[in-house]
């Protein structure tokens, strides 16, 4: 035993009382994980989900054809694939592969306009495996089908899709106009109602969708214009059931009022957007009552959450649009994941290692410096910043500060009485740097429903009132998140306004444990985003 | 950089001061805007209703009704479940929501689409909520537990049921069932006596056979299904489903010529009923055209790839000599275990089978199969553990546990040949020659990977199969 | 240990301990379904579509007075297509009784059991070529039926036993080797199909006779919208608009006309409705066989008790008197049980649809217990087809000597029609509209004023054409004129259609 626990009746309730709320913590960090991992595909690991978008329009008709494969299917269509049994899939393997199912799918199709057959010729296809469970994967095939300009008389079009007639899975037809042509009758919908197979919906009330063919009649209309060009690609990324965010920028005419409605909620959905998980205020509240913060920490935290997540917005959809011809968007968000995941694996690691030596040793003193270089040691593999500056803003002191960031080591002991504790219950300083690299952890992942309405807002021609959206949202966000961070901060002062023993060991533990959630929720954006990226697999 | 971008001290004091001053306004803002939007939230009317709701116009929503409320036995389980979907979403009531699951339970029998366990799963418990004496969602909620292999708790959701309706012959169905799997065959039989003495139809008959089968009695077994056969259910699926129950009854006694009848019978029933085909090809292995078996097995492994259809495709294979084709199946088998796995689905004793069969992952196979056996203690988990037992090399505790699962007499040529196999390793060469023999009169074609070896090991002892 | 290696090894092992905790947890994806490999599944279902019961008609015969027609209608919603036409049960035992006392006690039950000929089990084909009468040889599958009569004993050995299952009921064959009416597949199999089935109906031995066969459901309700909480499309439902959904539909009719002296407790033909033996009550019911589950080695036994799993008397007491959670027990019940179950009784002194009437419509209803619907029933209404001493129990009471109506009213005695219902049951009879005003309590003084007495549902008269003579139950409708050509169900077979 190293550290000596005084045998206080007052200090054992209490000690239970922060092991309670240790425990929720950790019970609310590890919900807060679980959505994150990878799960089966929704539909069940043996369909073949299909989905078809027709555009009709004067120059044409376009179809838009999706085959979203659950686990085994897929590991059955490889075999055909893969035909070297490499368990790669080469360039040449996805084309050879490609040219000939793309020939089999379309002799399944039956298309016809104005009662006679249409020929179709492939204009673009593409082929992306993702990972699924089991170590499996998921295969996800995208083709765009078009035929000659519309003949003068066309106004009706009939289509059925055979393809895995026998298989289970969602089908699902949709049929809009393009421009040249306005529609007039039409069996199946004009709007996806599975994000083009990527979101199932879950209703208990519903079954899963079962259309496999349509039909539709429209006539030549020259004054048509519709213009939907930049949709596909960017929506590549939403994974949730609902997107009212991105719903906001569609909307018809811009009236002043709608503008202020539409910036109200923007701001709206980004507090409560901050709730959804992933946000980092797991991260954050663990830190800042690990780390004794006060409200500015906190404020400052949210700013920082912000801005990062502003910029990642735009940064990524800039990239988005330079990048989509060969990037896909569902591929770059693992990697930012991991990158999240990694940053914050490395700071939950650090303070966990810092002040799991401070429960032991019991003074921070003597161990203050080590404590720097090994943390800068232990965190090499991770990521490339420079922890020996590290500074204890605990201490709003100017001149300290300037001393500090000359590199030198410095003591702790001074300036405990800016915090509200007794002296020595100390859980690591809070320092603006590690606040800062949080906030930029916490806000890098930008949420794909903003990335959504940038990129159609530039589609559409209204990027500016896109990005100030983006900015509302965003600030939104950082008004929970700092709410939150402020919250946890009295409620923490709250709480140590009852006398704690300093020397009580759960008190010394808590900081440990706090740095050990972070650590956890590290480890599982990490991990999700090294099965995302395909580095790891179960 | 980062520093220079953000650590200016000038910088951070202002930034600082101005937060001191307003971080009240902007908690208090902050407050007020979540409460608002809260409100906006729960106050506004769901907007995004199923407008596209995609209805096959065929099927009149007037009739189907018509049907089902004269407790129609014809309805399609797609039509129920519209009827059921629509209804609902004027209004819930609780045994809508219960019949509506038990719809659902029977689309999974016929599709084996598991989405709708989940839904089922939503709909049982909403209508338990809303009625938490509605016998009727019991009754499917044990079904589906039994469906999961969640075997204790599918008796239990009998038990509630039975007692809250005692006279009910579906609960008794559940527990029927729940206790074969348990290995409580005596509390068993009891139950399922009384089941068909409330209501002999085609559920009550079918599993009186399955009893006999189990019991080794064979004739009564073949008769019971018979019955079930005749006495039809709502459900086309229902009926091929004793259909082919029948067919494999006379397939696992070598009746080739009626095996091969009743799986096309159900084939009749519903077409390109995938276990009836599964019986055709193994009724062409059974008659040496192992290219034939091996195409119906392609379209079986396609349509529904679950493990023992492509367990059977891969043995298959091997046997032709298609190894590295037969390897794809089994990776695949393996695969599967693992989404079963991370899905916290009960991995079967069929896969520890499997891993024996394969002389894959012995040890750990070995705690699984014991873990198995002492959670359910059931003749086929005795057997499976019997034959890992032998598999790792310890034949005596092997033939004991061989012994339980020969217990209640049933005639099975796979627990034949394990208990002649056993035998052998521990010298008993009588006994040896005599189980081999059995395995082999009752069926010759028992198993593609076994059925040779026995006959050669039978050589071995001296002893022939009796044609 | 220096504090060092301390720390290092406390670091690392909550590591360890982390890693092993929580990795696993996140690896567990949220609740998502696999179809796990199936262990036996047998299908739980109960219903027995084969052995389950549609309606009960009782009358007076209009064509022959001294008899009576029964028509026991069975196998609800058959489409009229094939390739599998529906049938009666081998293994199923029909049944039709009768109460000629009023004691709730079975004193006369018919039996008919059914038995299936494949001529040439080779072929799915439902008939090989033209068939002109039912047993030519190309009516491929074909069922045989067999009439018995029980009667209980006069030494009252069967009291509160069913006669099928008591050893003292004397049994008298009327009729073997019946054929049954085949199904109407289409004018190219069967050219003269009315006359081909009319061919069905045979002489009993008894005098009586009877006919098997498929009919079109003479049933008729706008039931959709009724069971949608008594929904009534066009209030008070006196003035059409409704849609009848049985007409499409085919049902098999076990149908007999019985002398009425075979009938009567003492052999006699009254004359006076006020007799004491002119009141007859009948319910159908079937039954299949229990089986002991194991036999411990011996041979099979294919003949255990019949178990009755269905009970039908008065119309739709099954599907809207009685509630949900004791429809499998009413089916399962005898009338001399009936009195002696409370909630069976209280179903009936109580019924839910006349507080439904009330919640719906805001109806003023008599308060319960209703001894006016217990009459109607469970008792025959007093002064018309109540037998003397009558103990309660729910069947279908017929006074056989009321003569029938030379114009039948379709409300029967609510229209002052005493042959029609509730005094048995005709085919025109509009027992729904009928019911609904008798729950809304025209029976009682008071309460037969609109809009009680003006419910409906807007369906008045049955889908097809009756006959004027034996069976009177109309044709069965056939698939060549149901389905347009090119129609496949929905398993993927064509439906049968000729050019």
């Amino acid at each position: 035993m190293i550290v000596k626990t005084p045998k206080n009746r007052n200090a054992v309730s209490k000690s239970w009382k922060v092991a309670l709320v240790l425990s929720l913590l950790v019970i609310l960090a590890g919900w807060l994980a679980l959505p994150m991992s990878a799960a089966a595909h929704p539909l069940g690991n043996f369909t073949v989900n299909r989905y078809s978008q027709i555009d009709v329009g004067a120059a044409g008709l376009k179809l838009y054809y999706v085959i979203d494969m659950a686990e085994i299917p897929t590991f059955q269509e490889k075999d055909g694939i893969d035909t070297n049994h490499d368990n790669q899939v080469s360039d040449t393997e996805k084309q050879t592969y490609l040219s000939s199912k793309l020939q089999e799918l379309q002799a399944n199709f039956k298309l016809t306009l104005a009662g006679t057959p249409a020929a179709l010729r492939v204009a673009q296809s593409d082929l992306v495996f993702l990972a699924g469970q089991g170590g499996l994967q998921t295969m996800r095939l995208t083709a765009t089908f078009e035929t000659a300009r519309l003949a003068a008389d066309a106004n009706n079009l009939t289509f059925q899709d055979s393809n895995y007639s026998d298989r289970l899975g969602w089908k699902e037809i949709v049929i809009r106009n393009a421009t040249g042509v306005a529609l007039t009758k039409s069996s199946v919908p004009d709007a996806t109602q599975s994000d083009e197979l990527r979101i199932y919906p879950q209703d208990m009330l519903a079954s899963p969708l079962n259309v496999t063919s349509a039909q539709a009649s429209f006539k030549l209309d020259p004054t048509v214009v519709v213009n939907r060009e930049a949709k596909g690609g960017a929506a590549g990324v939403i994974d949730r059931a609902q997107d009212p965010f991105a719903d906001l920028i569609k909307g018809g005419e811009l009236t002043l009022g709608a503008v202020l409605l539409s910036l109200l909620i923007a701001f709206g959905l980004g507090t409560l957007h901050a709730l959804s998980p992933g946000h980092g205020k797991t991260v954050m509240g663990a830190y800042l009552v690990g780390t004794r913060g006060t409200a500015r920490h906190a404020v400052f935290l949210g700013a920082i959450v912000t801005i990062t997540h502003t910029l990642g917005v735009f940064t990524l959809g800039l990239i988005t649009l330079l990048a989509s011809q060969f990037i896909l968007p569902e591929k770059l968000y693992p990697w930012l994941g991991l990158i999240s995941g990694l940053i914050v694996l490395g700071m939950g690691l650090t303070l966990l290692r810092s002040r799991l030596r401070r429960a032991i040793v019991g003074t921070p003193d003597t161990a203050h410096a080590p404590d720097h270089v090994h943390t800068n040691d232990e965190l090499e593999g991770y990521y490339d910043y420079d922890f020996t500056n590290e500074q204890d803003l605990t201490r709003n002191d100017p001149a300290r500060f300037k001393k500090t960031t000359s590199g030198q080591t410095h003591s702790h002991d001074g300036g405990v009485s800016h915090t509200h504790l007794p002296p020595g219950s100390d859980g690591a300083p809070v320092t603006w740097k590690r606040l800062l690299l949080f906030g930029i952890s916490a806000g890098l992942l930008p949420c794909p429903s903003a990335l959504v309405v940038m990129l159609s807002s530039i589609a559409l021609g209204r990027t500016a009132f896109g990005l100030i959206l983006i900015v509302f949202f965003s600030l939104g966000l950082a008004c929970t998140l700092t709410g939150i961070g402020i919250a946890l901060v009295y409620a923490r002062k709250l709480t140590s306004r009852i006398k704690l023993n300093s020397s009580s060991r759960v008190v010394r533990l808590l900081p440990v444990f706090s740095a050990a959630i972070v650590a956890i929720i590290g480890i599982a954006i990490s991990y999700e985003a090294f099965i995302q990226t395909g580095l790891l697999s179960k | 950089m980062l520093k220079t971008l953000f650590f200016e001290q000038q910088e951070k004091d202002k930034v600082m001061q101005l937060l001191k001053r307003y971080w009240r306004v902007a908690v208090i803002a902050t407050g007020i805007v979540l409460v608002l939007l809260a409100l906006v939230i729960v106050t506004s009317p769901n907007n995004k209703p199923n407008t596209v709701a995609v209805t096959n116009p065929a099927a009149t929503q007037n009739a189907a009704a018509g049907r089902l409320a004269k407790g129609s036995t014809v309805m399609t389980t797609d039509e129920q479940i519209t009827y059921y979907q629509d209804k609902l979403r004027k209004a819930e009531t609780a045994p809508d929501l219960a019949s509506l699951g038990l719809s659902y339970l029977q689309k999974v029998r016929e599709v084996s689409d598991p989405v709708y366990y989940t839904k089922a799963e939503g709909v049982l418990k909403k209508a338990l909520e809303l009625d938490p004496t509605n016998f009727a969602a019991m009754e499917a909620m044990g079904s589906l537990s039994l469906s999961r292999h969640q075997f204790a708790q599918g008796l239990d959701w009998g038990l509630k049921a039975q007692k809250l309706k005692p006279r009910d012959s579906y609960a008794y169905g559940v527990m029927n069932d729940a206790l074969i799997e348990l290995g409580r065959y005596d509390e068993a039989v009891q139950v399922l006596q009384t089941m068909i003495d409330i209501h002999p139809d085609l559920s009550s008959y079918s599993r009186v056979s399955y009893q006999r089968e189990l019991h080794g009695e064979y004739d009564g077994a073949i008769e019971a299904m018979q019955q079930a056969v005749t006495s039809r259910g709502p459900a086309p699926e229902n009926q091929a489903y004793v259909m082919y129950q029948l067919g494999l009854l006379y397939f696992n006694h070598n009746n080739l010529a009626l095996a091969e009848n009743n799986f096309q019978q159900s084939l009749t029933v519903v077409p390109d009923y995938v276990y009836g085909l599964q019986g055709l090809a193994r009724v062409k292995i059974a008659r040496g055209d192992l290219n034939g078996a091996a195409d119906l097995y392609s379209k079986i492994t396609q349509r529904m790839p679950i493990e023992q259809f492509i367990i059977e495709y891969g043995d298959l294979l091997n046997t032709q000599g298609k190894t590295s084709e037969a390897n794809r199946q089994y990776e695949l088998v393996r695969s599967i275990d693992k989404i079963y796995k991370e899905n916290g689905v009960n991995t079967d004793i069929e896969i520890a089978l499997f891993n024996d069969d394969h002389d894959y992952n012995l040890s750990d196979n070995l705690s699984r199969a014991q873990t198995e056996y002492k959670a359910r203690p059931s003749i086929k988990a005795a057997d499976v553990l019997a034959w890992t037992l032998y598999k790792t090399g310890d034949f005596k505790q092997a033939l004991d546990l061989e012994t339980q699962a020969l217990r209640l007499g049933t005639q099975d040529s796979l627990y034949y040949y394990h208990a002649g196999m056993i035998n052998m390793k521990l010298g008993q060469n009588d006994e040896a020659r005599s189980y081999l023999q059995k395995a082999l009169n009752l069926n010759p074609n028992f198993s593609l990977l076994y059925q040779d070896q026995a006959r050669k090991t039978l050589a071995q002892l001296g002893g022939t199969a009796v044609k | 240990m220096s504090k060092r290696t301390l720390v290092r090894v406390a670091f690392i092992g909550i590591l360890a301990f982390m890693v092993s905790t929580f990795a696993p947890a996140f690896t567990i994806a949220p609740a998502v379904e696999v179809q796990a490999s199936s262990h036996r599944e047998a299908p739980l279902i109960s219903q027995d579509q084969v052995a389950d019961a549609t309606d009960l008609y009782a009358f007076v015969s209009p064509d022959k007075p001294n008899t009576v027609t029964f028509n026991t209608d069975w196998i609800p919603y058959q489409g009229p297509g094939g390739p599998n036409f529906f049938r009666f049960g081998d293994d199923v035992l029909y049944e039709l009784h009768i109460d000629n006392v009023g004691d709730a006690q079975d004193h006369i039950s018919f039996q008919f059991r059914f038995k299936t000929i494949v001529v040439n089990p080779n072929t799915f084909l439902y008939n090989t070529g033209v068939v002109g009468k039912p047993d030519d040889g190309q009516n491929n599958i074909r069922q045989y039926m067999t009439v018995t009569r029980l009667d209980a004993p006069s030494d009252g050995s069967c009291k509160n036993t069913a006669l099928a299952v008591c050893a003292t009921a004397k049994s008298t064959a009327l009729g073997t080797n019946i054929v049954v009416a085949p199904n109407n597949v289409g004018p190219a199999s069967f050219p003269i199909y009315p006359m081909t089935a009319q061919m069905a109906v045979s002489s009993l031995s008894n005098g009586a006779t009877v006919f098997a066969g498929p009919r079109q459901d003479p049933f008729f309700a706008d039931i959709g919208s009724l069971f949608d909480l008594l929904t009534i499309r066009k209030l008070p439902g006196n003035a059409g608009g409704g849609v009848n959904d049985f007409e499409d539909y085919n049902i098999s009719t076990i149908s007999m006309q019985i002398p009425i002296n075979q009938l009567t407790k003492d052999g006699s033909t009254p004359t006076d409705p006020k007799s004491g033996s002119a009141v007859i009550g009948s319910w159908i019911t079937s039954s299949r066989r229990t089986t002991s589950v194991l036999n411990a080695g011996k041979a099979p036994t294919t003949s255990g008790d019949w178990v009755q799993i269905e009970r039908l008397g008065m119309p739709l007491v099954n599907e809207i008197v009685v509630p949900l959670a004791l429809k499998d027990a009413f089916n399962n019940l005898k009338p001399w049980q009936d009195a002696t179950i409370p909630a069976v009784v209280q179903v009936v002194t109580d019924p839910e649809p006349a507080r439904l009437l009330t919640a719906l419509y805001g109806l003023k209803v008599p308060p319960a217990p209703r001894t006016d619907v217990l009459q109607v029933f469970a008792q025959g209404v007093a002064g018309l087809n109540q037998p003397p001493n009558v103990v309660p129990s729910e069947q279908l009471r017929l006074n056989v000597a009321i003569p029938p109506s030379a114009s039948p009213k379709r409300l029967g005695v609510l229209a002052g029609d005493v042959a029609g219902f509730p005094n048995g049951r005709r085919l025109g009879d509009d027992v729904v509209d009928i019911e609904l005003q008798v729950v809304a309590g025209v029976l009682v003084d008071g309460f037969n004023t609109s809009p009680g007495n003006v419910l409906g549902d807007g369906v008045d008269a049955p889908g097809g054409t009756l006959l004027t003579s034996f069976p009177y139950e109309p044709l069965p409708n056939s698939s060549f004129y149901y389905y347009p050509s090119g129609y496949q169900f929905a398993n993927g077979t064509p439906a049968i259609t000729h050019p």
